[in-house]
């Protein structure tokens, strides 16, 4: 049943996503699904006024408490936009009526921008999903959900959990000290936008590869690439001597079986040190795997989501007033937060949908938005797309990768939003 | 599908030159236009910034003449002037969060009164008057849009609770003896309290769920 009023207090990662986003740190990322058909834009938003009620998390804006920011129940109906051309820019929260997600259309695309601090990606893609089944039902297309589509089903509160908090084991916390990473410099693109370079191959050609040739997962032969064309086209790399930190956000839901559509995501690092910097591929395959083992135990996740969880409990912070709060945030985030990672990779895995949606979904994409360089990845049916976004001007890392996988027999295509005309216009 | 040979990379977007190496890419087709074009912004934006951009000149420039002189009478009119127009066109332009922005403007109406008190150097006409005046219109407002039920969200019976509370001021400003003229901080006190009651009786639950909301509880 539709409830008028409601509020949750922000998650853990939410709270410091709500709190340090702006322009230069927009925290966004885009979930798609190309259709064979061009898309109605007013039969999609009579779906998502449908669908909305019931994601409760998704209905909500960002109001300021005293101690904390909160969500509140959003009631104004949702209205879709044209796809702008830059991707996953930062959106004041006030805007696009309180809510915190956008969804775009652009000829058979729908596109959907969401904040970090209302979701994960493994969140939206449910949320996602449920547009699209509604979408084409409203088409008047007969669909069995399988059990697939969340929207389908009535709302559990366990939805709306907060998984930090109720996974939060005081006892577990062992302090680790972040060094900080090396970062990639160079000249940016002008009106936030960010370069999107698309590579699609063939999942199941990708996969046999990786196995027979290097003996282990997607997620890691991709880590490995990114890491390997940083090394080797920053020449800064070696002379700031400071270690280049892959971060990769892990799905925390199957190891603590958590329901929640909130954010729900840990990080997990990859470090290489300048004296790495002349390591062959194979040898990054390997110190990668390395290091991924170690930090997937339930034990060692667990540390680390006390480990964020006893800083907001932390006395001191909770009887601080949020304007100050904010102002902490952000001058902490600027001094550590921001300079303790190189960039991000996030493979947000195989998408399922219900065998009769498929023949209606030509392609899906997850590409998240960063102040620098960062990749992504998603697979849906055959095609498995990579996904660089950078703010540089610099592109010498795609053209790396794209070698290398010329180099590992693997056939791709690309599609990119960067336009010829760009060059005088950002 | 453009092809570009040094690269070695097939396009399927629609692309002249390489996104890579910038070089002049082979066209079997013309590929498909995947993303929408970047299109420079409307002029209306600009002009916000802009206005934005010489209020906030204006502001510097008689600050910077008025200190020259030794005397700030005069540039802190001319401020508290410009402050209004960014607020009153930012208020035009994003129509959203009315009830937040009244408040802002009747805070600043409060400010720019007071302001002008010091440049008249009349603190009493402050206390007597403006205070208590500015109090009184902007709880009875809010407590218009509550009687009527126009509110959008809970949030404005926070607002409406919080200025009542606020229009309480002038009430212990009389008992304190700051205030000699009676009349206008009386009214703020009696609209204050009416607006209390009305909220207490007939919103109570939302006004505690509000608090409860804003303070975490």
């Amino acid at each position: 049943m539709k409830k008028n009023h409601y509020w949750f207090k922000i998650d853990n990662a939410g709270k410091v996503f709500a709190a340090i986003s702006n322009a230069n740190q927009p925290n966004t990322f885009r979930l798609s699904a190309t259709l064979f058909d061009s898309v109605d834009p007013k039969t999609l938003e009579k779906a998502i006024n449908i669908i909305l009620p019931r994601f409760e998390s998704f209905a909500i804006k960002l109001k300021n408490g005293f101690f904390w920011q909160y969500f509140s129940e959003n009631q104004k109906p949702f209205k879709v936009k044209k796809e702008p051309a830059i991707i996953t820019k930062f959106e004041h929260p006030k805007k696009n009526q309180g809510y915190l997600f956008q969804v775009y259309y652009f000829e058979n695309r729908i596109t959907l921008e969401t904040f970090h601090a209302l979701t994960d990606g493994s969140g939206a893609i449910q949320f996602l999903q449920s547009i699209i089944y509604q979408y084409l039902v409203l088409l008047g297309y007969m669909i069995d959900t399988e059990g697939l589509i969340v929207g389908t089903t009535p709302l559990k509160s366990k939805e709306n959990e907060d998984s930090y908090l109720a996974n939060y084991d005081k006892k577990s916390v062992k302090p680790e000290k972040e060094e900080r990473a090396f970062h990639i410099k160079g000249e940016k693109f002008d009106h936030q936008f960010s370069l999107l370079f698309s590579i699609i191959m063939n999942v199941d050609e990708l996969k046999s590869m990786v196995k027979s040739r290097f003996q282990t997962t997607i997620t890691q032969y991709f880590s490995s690439l990114i890491i390997y064309a940083i090394m080797r086209e920053n020449s800064e790399f070696y002379i700031q001597k400071k270690p280049l930190k892959l971060f990769i956000p892990i799905n925390l839901r199957p190891y603590y079986d958590s329901k929640t559509l909130r954010n729900f995501s840990l990080f997990l690092k990859n470090i290489f040190n300048p004296s790495d910097y002349q390591m062959s591929f194979e040898d990054i395959i390997d110190k990668v795997k390395n290091q991924f083992k170690p930090q997937l135990t339930k034990e060692a996740l667990t540390a680390k989501i006390s480990q964020y969880v006893r800083l907001e409990k932390k006395i001191i912070l909770r009887i601080m007033p949020f304007f100050i709060k904010q102002f902490a945030f952000k001058i902490g985030y600027y001094l550590l937060g921001s300079k303790v990672n190189t960039t991000y990779f996030s493979n947000l895995g195989v998408v399922k949908l219900p065998k009769n949606m498929q023949p209606h979904i030509k392609s899906m994409n997850f590409i998240i938005g960063g102040h620098g360089l960062s990749m992504s990845a998603l697979t849906y049916d055959k095609q498995t797309v990579f996904n660089i976004t950078s703010r540089f001007k610099e592109s010498s890392v795609m053209k790396t990768v794209t070698e290398l996988l010329h180099s590992h027999g693997i056939k791709f295509h690309v599609i990119s939003n960067y336009y010829d005309h760009y060059q005088t216009l950002l | 599908m453009p092809y570009c040979k040094p690269c070695n990379i097939d396009y399927l977007s629609s692309h002249e030159t390489c996104v890579l190496c910038h070089q002049i890419l082979t066209l079997d087709d013309n590929g498909k236009s995947f993303f929408p074009g970047y299109q420079k912004k409307s002029i209306w934006a600009t002009f916000v910034k802009g206005f934005i951009l010489l209020n906030v000149l204006s502001i510097f420039i008689t600050v910077f003449l008025d200190m020259t002189d030794g005397a700030l009478g005069f540039s802190l009119i001319v401020t508290i002037i410009n402050v209004y127009a960014i607020n009153l066109v930012l208020f035009l332009t994003t129509p959203d969060f009315w009830a937040l922005k009244i408040s802002k403007i009747g805070f600043m109406t409060l400010l720019g009164l007071q302001v002008l008190t010091i440049v008249i150097g009349d603190i009493g006409w402050l206390f007597n008057y403006v205070i208590p005046i500015v109090l009184s219109i902007n709880t009875l407002l809010f407590f218009t849009l509550v009687l009527f039920n126009r509110m959008r969200t809970t949030d404005d019976i926070y607002y409406c609770g919080v200025m009542s509370v606020i229009g309480l001021i002038p009430g212990v400003l009389i008992f304190t003896g700051f205030n000699r003229i009676l009349i206008p901080s009386q009214i703020s006190v009696i609209i204050s309290f009416i607006t209390l009651g009305y909220i207490l009786v007939f919103h109570r639950e939302s006004f505690i769920e509000i608090i409860k909301r804003k303070f975490h509880i």
